[in-house]
């Protein structure tokens, strides 16, 4: 036991005060005669030896009473939790996961629901000394008293975003370090596996969790149209569900006005469709699911661009993008003949790719320069190197040598398309792209790479139709707008924004991005597919992921937080067994008579 | 200016014996008052059904030497020249033997406007002895503590009364009881059957007492037990807590009256309950008289219980 203010307990001098009283008591009542004290002594013989412990009693309440209140003021302490103690002041943190996954209804009701009770019976226990911060999914950490917290905890919806639980705890945990005092991360979860990542955490801990087997959920994980735009011969989109099982999943697709298609889809393996979408412009497809537990992952949306395939010029001396561009013309994606030139600097859209002769780099730069390029070659790099991975070029490819691109007046880093070490290698300057290397191998293995074909495609694409916006991202990302949009609408947003700042889709869905009354793009977004898997980490996967964390469920767990450290404060408990003894010392009293 | 004048006959009458014991005493000494008392009490009397005590009835005996010659009925001498005395007088009369008790206890009084316990029993002894003798009852008085004090044997002579009232009147307290010692020495002092009146606070063995007077009623002796008590000796006074040590046995309790003012007038009552149980039982006659009672109405309880 401790103490807060331990010169206070001089004050247990004051439980002789009570004997004292009683000592001097029995001295200081009047003598009388009186001749009938035969009568006294018989009128009080029976009840003398009950009144004599009675009295006694009342003695030692009145000690008692006084040692409960000197113990109280001097502040004790236990080193442990207990009953009625109210905690030490101290930091905690409640990790309220409102996830795209804690929108599954367990149990009639969203799981959301059982988080938001177990979270509202922490906050209840926090006193206004407690620095208190309740950190949601959308990765921001509130500081407020409890009370304020508890009207917070109210309007808390789910989010389709993502909670890395690691991530939080880790946060968390600085947040308690900062604050200086003991403190506790509490985190309130569905307590999803793939949520879990392993975390070393200085602070107390407590996870409280269901208990229940989480309802089985499908989801579709993936639904990708390849590179756009379509042509008029259309394109193939591919769709890929998960599910905890294997069986076949009935889905529904839907491409523009065309019919309904019904599909069988089995969970885990990737299915492509084929669709034809005649007419030019923007078309949306969308699968669905039948509505289950989880409705966030059921319906997934995508923008397809359909256009005319571009025409092209090329030297057929260079073998690899001749026989690159002979498949893409054989596909239909681009016809032989036309404005754009590849491989060289034409007087259309063009993919310019450096000479084979350094000395002629100096023309290049002065043509490029005539048309208007924002950028131009610079020095030869001969040092190896691999290319950063990219929405357009996913695998890294090796580059031997480049010829660095340097901006000139205009030249943004937005313009970068592929960088190689963090410089640009592939960048756009309104119909050009330049390219640091030759495609040829002694240049860099880009024309050996799978990604060869369909970077060309996409490059293309981009230089003769003027390069559709359609990022990809996840809800709650944020994603840079094409410089000409001025608003974005869909899945029920239309709001207007400013051309190349970032914007966050706010909800799963495809959102089309609009210059004016022109569609530029679209962004299709949904929830992270690890939301979607749902299957619970067990009490030993967490404590394994966050060493010292204690496991409890959702129902009882709340009563075991705020015991970080373990120290109990004894005031709130020896004041009410004070008061207990004043209210026994007032009903001895009242009944004694105090014989002696 | 003047007082009006009040005439005797509008003026109310004053009977002493229904006064206040206390204003009884402030009117004089035990022998002065004692007659206002008993005047009171005797008229009121006449004009109630209430008989004397005594039953008259007369016997001639011859005379015999050493009879004192007062009692020579003169009269039958001159008629038939024989010598008879009228022994028979005195000896058919009640003879009665006032026992009171003079211990510590007794020394007591409630409040300053109370007479002690061993006044008011010598005021109403005196009372008692005069209504005796005025009807020629012989009566003794026995005085006693610890120990018998004094024994004054029953006599119906005129004069006696003051030898009673003197002794009463110079009655100074003692010290503890032993009740049984007395009412035993009544035996040898009332050789025939007579009548005892002992009065007393009772505080004292109620075994032995109550053997003692169960062996006089067993010799054919009526016997009177007048239980004096102080009003404040019935009902405890509320009050702080107090340390009441008993006069005699110098033995203390403490405690706070208004506590335990209830618990003591149960046992008290219960006490009362008792002695008059265990007195009717034995044929005796119990009556409880306090000391802010009239002494005519205490002198009529006692003719009642007679």
């Amino acid at each position: 036991m401790t103490f807060l203010f331990p010169w206070v307990l001089v004050g247990l001098a004051a439980a002789a005060i009570p004997i004292l009283l009683h000592l001097v008591e029995r001295r200081q009542p009047p003598e009388r005669a009186f001749p009938a004290v035969r009568y006294l002594e018989d009128a009080t013989r029976d009840q003398r030896r009950r009144l004599k412990f009675r009295h006694l009693l009342l003695l030692a309440l009145r000690t008692l009473l006084v040692v409960l209140v000197v113990l109280a003021a001097a502040g004790a302490r236990l080193h442990r939790a207990v009953p009625l103690g109210a905690h030490t002041p101290m930091a905690l943190v409640l990790i309220l996961d409102n996830s795209a996954s804690s929108g599954a209804v367990m149990d009639g009701e969203p799981t959301i629901e059982a988080l938001r009770t177990t979270a509202r019976a922490v906050l209840e226990r926090a006193t206004p000394s407690d620095r208190l911060w309740l950190l949601l999914a959308d990765g921001v950490a509130r500081p407020g008293t409890a009370k304020e917290l508890l009207a917070r905890l109210e309007t808390v919806q789910v989010i389709p975003d993502r909670l890395e639980l690691g991530q939080a705890v880790r946060q968390a945990d600085a947040l308690i370090r900062n604050a200086g005092r003991r403190g506790e991360v509490v985190v309130v979860s569905d307590a999803q596996r793939s949520a879990v990542s392993p975390v070393e955490v200085a602070a107390d801990m407590i996870v409280l969790r269901p208990a229940a087997v989480p309802p089985r959920n499908r989801a579709i994980a993936v639904l990708e149209a390849g590179n756009q735009p379509w042509g008029g011969q259309g394109g193939r989109v591919a769709v890929q569900v998960v599910a905890e099982d294997t069986a076949a999943v009935a889905a529904r697709l839907t491409a523009g006005n065309s019919p309904p298609r019904d599909l069988l889809l089995t969970p885990g393996v990737p299915s492509t469709q084929r669709i034809v979408l005649g007419t030019p412009g923007w078309h949306l497809i969308e699968v669905s699911l039948p509505a289950d537990e989880l409705r966030l992952d059921d319906t997934r949306q995508v923008a397809v661009q359909v256009a005319r395939p571009a025409g092209v010029t090329w030297s057929s001396r260079d073998r690899f993008l001749d026989a690159a561009l002979r498949v893409l013309i054989g596909e239909r994606r681009l016809l032989e003949g036309g404005g754009a030139s590849i491989g060289r600097l034409g007087a259309g859209p063009s993919i310019v790719v450096p000479p084979e002769d350094p000395a002629l780099l100096g023309a290049l730069n002065r043509a490029l320069e005539a048309r208007g390029s924002s950028w131009r070659y610079g020095d030869v790099v001969t040092a190896p190197a691999q290319s950063d991975s990219t929405g357009l070029l996913p695998e890294r490819v090796a580059v031997e040598r480049a010829v660095r691109l340097v901006p000139s007046a205009g030249g943004r880093r937005a313009d970068t398309v592929v960088t190689v070490g963090g410089e640009p290698w592939i960048v756009r300057s309104g119909d050009l792209v330049l390219v640091g290397s030759r495609f040829e191998p002694t240049w860099t293995d880009l024309p050996v790479r799978a990604g060869f074909v369909p970077l060309l495609d996409a490059l293309a694409s981009r230089v003769v139709h003027g390069a559709p916006a359609l990022p990809s991202t996840l809800v709650g990302g944020r994603l840079p707008l094409p410089p000409r949009v001025t608003r974005v609408v869909g899945a029920g947003v239309d709001v207007g924004v400013e051309g190349g700042s970032t914007w966050s889709p706010p909800a799963p869905g495809n959102y089309w991005l609009l210059a004016g009354l022109d569609t530029i793009g679209a962004i299709s977004t949904g929830i992270d597919p690890r939301e979607s898997a749902l299957a619970r980490a067990t009490s030993a996967e967490l404590e394994e992921a966050w060493p010292g964390a204690v496991v409890a469920d959702l129902t009882d767990g709340a009563s075991r937080t705020f015991a970080a450290g373990g120290r109990g404060d004894l005031r709130p408990l020896l004041l009410l067994l004070a008061l207990l003894t004043l209210i026994g010392e007032s009903l001895v009293a009242g009944r004694i008579g105090r014989v002696r | 200016m003047t007082r009006p004048a009040t005439s005797a006959a509008a003026r109310p009458v004053v009977r002493p014996d229904l006064l206040a014991p206390s204003d009884v005493a402030r009117l004089g000494g035990l022998e002065v008052t004692t007659q206002g008392v008993v005047d009171g009490f005797l008229a009121g009397l006449h004009r109630s059904p209430r008989r004397g005590f005594s039953v008259e009835f007369a016997e001639h005996r011859q005379y015999q030497p050493g009879d004192e010659p007062r009692y020579v009925d003169w009269k039958l001498l001159a008629r038939t020249d024989r010598l008879y005395v009228k022994q028979f007088e005195e000896e058919t009369n009640l003879r009665a033997m006032l026992v009171v008790d003079a211990s510590a206890s007794m020394a007591w009084r409630g409040a300053d406007d109370r007479l002690t316990k061993l006044d008011y029993a010598a005021r109403l002894m005196a009372a008692l002895g005069m209504v005796l003798l005025r009807q020629r009852d012989a009566t003794g008085l026995i005085t006693f503590d610890a120990t018998v004090r004094q024994i004054t044997p029953p006599r119906v002579r005129r004069g006696h009364w003051h030898t009673l009232a003197r002794v009463l009147g110079d009655l100074q307290p003692g010290t503890t009881t032993a009740a049984d010692i007395a009412l035993r020495q009544v035996v040898g002092a009332l050789q025939r059957r007579g009548m005892v009146i002992f009065c007393s606070d009772l505080l004292m063995d109620p075994e032995l007492t109550i053997k003692a007077l169960k062996f006089l009623r067993h010799r054919g002796h009526d016997v009177l037990v007048l239980h004096i008590a102080d009003p404040a000796e019935l009902d405890l006074a509320r009050g702080e807590e107090t340390r009441f040590r008993d006069p005699e046995t110098g033995r203390t309790v403490t405690l706070a009256p208004s506590d335990w003012a209830t618990a003591y007038r149960e046992t008290v009552d219960r006490v009362v309950r008792e002695w008059g149980g265990a007195c009717r039982a034995a044929g005796i006659h119990y009556a409880l008289i306090t000391t802010d009672m009239p002494f005519g109405t205490a002198l009529g309880h006692t003719l009642d219980a007679r």
